[in-house]
């Protein structure tokens, strides 16, 4: 069946692209954040992140199911044209300098872990202004379908990986259970429940499903599958590398690339994991590249906003460029998700309030 | 055509990144096999010998490479292993790289200094130094070991080492320990490398496997022996563990390393000859800490699996019950009284164990900061240790009773 093109995209689409924008982190810099504060218990991080993200994704899908529009036209229409515009802002600024710091992030990666010749702008340009710009200009549709290409490879692969290094993983290092003591653990949780916080900022693409159904089921997977990598991932690492030591690894995932074998002939094999990972990376940043301009485009009242996916490429390359190096990047990147986390937490639930305040009484 | 001329342009441009940067021609390079390093004669210095080995002796095209050695053997002095690896770039044509390094020798004199902590902690910082490199003590400069391996079977070194790792799976006189794992236990924790030597000083006296690497009675052979490890502790060596205890180490892990290893002890039956047999992984080794008792309490239950290949005293065990009993008696009480002086030489002269029974002990606390201060190392000293080894005899070789040999002689 070929169904002409509409410009929507379908649950499998949504989902493939919500597992490129989350999963991915596994392999960046977010594993040695959550490791530094969760030490042995960092896996139970992104799932307290997931479930207290739930509760704010369920009040969210209320407000969508209920006004059937996306999540932009809701905040003005809740918030009013003044302080909506101010959560916009706010919003674009988020997702605009995370996917910035990111590309700084992924592009040194790469740099140290791959290519440690090579020059960062040439990376840079390579991955946002050459591989995300050019699938987020194709629209959200094109997003869509690229990622369902690939991300059932990218589980695939995941899988493939932690079998080639289970010989090496003793499960007893994830004791002591409580890593740092429950408290902490739980803090650390709430703190870092930005790393999934693009939950709540792909509510703005709810009006390009086509069902509510579907962005709910997506949604939801695309929360907890994600989650559960993470978590997957993080107690590999402890296992693979111990605490400490493992805190003191700057990018786990490739390492454990690096350590992967197939037999005794395929050892290295960090070569097939880059490819993979270069691609999925593109897509990540496609879809924030998109996000931002669509953001942006709202905000300044501007329709046709895929015309300002190239500044915004242009302006996120120069805005990476400017950390001196990764660890500050990092830092910023810590700060930020930081402070984000109470609005993306709190969005959702305040809307919903308004709307009980203001209309509940009328239906 | 039109529509899709752009973005076929665009992965046409593609193709032509790979000759922006990081192009590296297979013929420019030189692939590191093996490091050694020494302490240098100054404070603060290290000479660091890379064996580079030359690719194409032992392939098709070995015609053009008659003349040339199977490896490259250059000394560098340094402060420190990035350094040296530019400095051996000023007489080696070839760039070097790491990415096929494998092996990491030290020599027992660098490795028994403080200095030693700093050389490897930094090394490990250039991501070009891979996590899965073998790590081996050698007993004299390591620089002095890399010269005099030359084995005979095997010209490229890269292969003999890879070889001879595959086989310390089998034998277990040899714990196969890379960075990887020294890192892992840097804590306190005691970290089992590999001991080997060039400097053969044959001693015949010794019961089948507690040699330490030079004392194997062997003449003729390949020049290089590896048996036993390096006890190393907080990345400084400590001291050192023979064959035997290495396999015991080993063995009484929970995650069991040694596949199967051939052993001796005395036969039950005649006591003038001694009995080889196969001893083989059983079922998982079980391992439970008490750490709510002072002392602490460990308890180990090893099962293994015998079989009988060879019978010097050619004693019969197929046809009795009781006869395999015996044995199995024999091999218990030997494997026990080993282990238990083992971890009583270990309880006295470190602070810490090789047998990864602190991740056991993980298991009891609740927090990280409870188990540092727990301080298992300090309280491991005195704890109670029950050893114990589970004996099933699974096969009693191709014969199913010795050859009648002995009992003719007994006839005439």
């Amino acid at each position: 069946m070929i169904r002409v093109s509409d410009g929507k995209i379908g649950p499998r689409e949504f989902f493939a692209i919500l597992y490129g924008m989350m999963a991915i982190r596994v392999t960046d810099a977010t594993p040695s954040l959550m490791l530094e504060d969760g030490l042995t218990a960092a896996w139970m991080l992104p799932l307290i992140s997931a479930i207290v993200l739930f509760g704010s994704l369920m009040f969210l899908l209320a407000i969508l199911k209920k006004y059937n529009m996306g999540l932009i036209d809701i905040v003005f229409e809740l918030a009013g044209n003044g302080f909506g515009r101010l959560i916009i802002l706010f919003m674009f600024v988020t997702v605009f300098s995370s996917m910035s710091l990111n590309g700084r992030s992924y592009s040194d990666i790469v740099i140290t872990m791959y290519y440690p010749k090579s020059p960062l702008l040439l990376i840079m340009v390579a991955l946002i202004l050459g591989a995300a710009l050019f699938i987020a200009h194709r629209g959200l549709e094109a997003i869509g379908r690229t990622a369902l290409l690939v991300v059932p490879i990218f589980m695939l692969t995941s899988v493939l990986l932690i079998i080639g290094v289970a010989n090496q993983l003793d499960p007893l290092f994830i004791f002591p259970i409580a890593g740092p003591g429950e408290l902490e653990v739980i803090k650390g949780g709430l703190e870092f429940s930005a790393f999934f916080a693009d939950i709540i900022i792909v509510g703005v693409l709810a009006d390009r499903l086509r069902t509510f159904n579907a962005y709910r089921t997506a949604s939801i997977w695309g929360l907890w599958v994600p989650a559960a990598k993470m978590a997957l991932f993080l107690a590999v690492y402890v296992m693979m590398f111990d605490y400490p030591a493992v805190r003191n690894i700057a990018y786990p995932y490739h390492h454990l690339t690096r350590m992967a074998m197939v037999g005794s002939l395929a050892n290295h094999m960090e070569a097939l994991f880059l490819a993979l990972w270069f691609v999925g990376a593109a897509i990540h940043f496609a879809t924030y590249l998109y996000i931002s301009a669509l953001l942006l485009g709202k905000l300044i009242n501007y329709q046709p906003f895929p015309q300002l996916l190239f500044p915004l490429a242009g302006l996120s390359v120069l805005i990476g460029m400017l950390p001196e190096n990764p660890l500050m990047g990092d830092q910023l990147r810590k700060l930020l998700l930081q402070s984000s986390s109470g609005l993306f937490l709190l969005l959702p639930v305040f809307l919903w309030g308004i709307d009980r305040f203001r209309k509940g009484g009328k239906e | 055509m039109k529509k899709y001329g752009w973005p076929i342009g665009m992965l046409v441009l593609v193709l032509f990144l790979t000759g922006c940067s990081e192009r590296q021609e297979l013929e420019k390079q030189a692939f590191v096999a093996v490091i050694g390093l020494d302490k240098g004669e100054k404070e603060h210095q290290i000479e660091v010998t890379f064996q580079i080995s030359n690719p194409q002796v032992n392939t098709t095209q070995s015609a053009e490479a008659q003349n040339e050695e199977p490896s490259n053997i250059v000394t560098i002095t340094a402060v420190d292993l990035l350094s040296a690896k530019e400095l051996v770039q000023t007489s080696l044509s070839r760039e070097i790289t790491f990415s096929h390094l494998r092996t990491i020798i030290v020599g027992e004199k660098l490795a028994k200094e403080d200095l030693f902590r700093h050389v490897i902690g930094s090394a490990i910082i250039d991501p070009e130094m891979r996590r899965e490199a073998i790590m081996i003590v050698s007993k004299e400069p390591a620089q002095d070991f890399i010269h005099a391996n030359k084995p005979t079977m095997e010209t490229r070194p890269h292969k003999y080492y890879e070889f001879m790792e595959d086989n310390w799976k089998n034998t277990g006189f040899v714990p196969i320990s890379n960075l990887n794992v020294f890192f892992q236990r840097t804590e306190g924790e005691l970290f089992l490398a590999g001991y080997a030597t060039a400097q053969k000083d044959p001693e015949y006296e010794k019961n089948d496997d507690t040699y330490l690497a030079g004392e194997v009675p062997q003449s003729g052979g390949d020049p290089v022996e590896m048996i036993g490890s390096a006890v190393m502790q907080k990345g400084r060596m400590v001291g050192t563990l023979n064959g035997e205890e290495t396999r015991l180490s080993l063995l009484l892990r929970r995650k069991n390393l040694l596949k199967t290893m051939i052993t001796t002890f005395p036969d039950p039956l005649n006591e003038d000859y001694r009995i080889s047999v196969v001893v083989g992984q059983g079922p998982k080794t079980k391992v439970k800490v008490n750490t709510d008792r002072s002392p602490p309490e460990v308890d180990v239950v090893v099962p293994i699996v015998l079989k009988i290949n060879s019978n010097i005293a050619l004693e019969d065990y197929t046809v009795s019950k009781q006869r395999q009993e015996a044995l199995k008696k024999m091999v218990k009480t030997k494997m026990e009284q080993a282990s238990g002086e083992l971890i009583e030489k270990i309880q006295e002269e470190y602070k810490g164990e090789p047998f990864v029974w602190y991740a056991t002990a993980r298991k009891n606390f609740r927090t990280t900061g409870d188990f540092e201060r727990y301080d298992w190392g300090e309280q491991f000293k005195k704890a109670d240790v029950h050893v114990s080894f589970e004996v099933t005899i699974e096969s009693f070789g191709e014969q199913l009773r010795p050859p009648t040999l002995n009992k003719r002689e007994k006839d005439e």
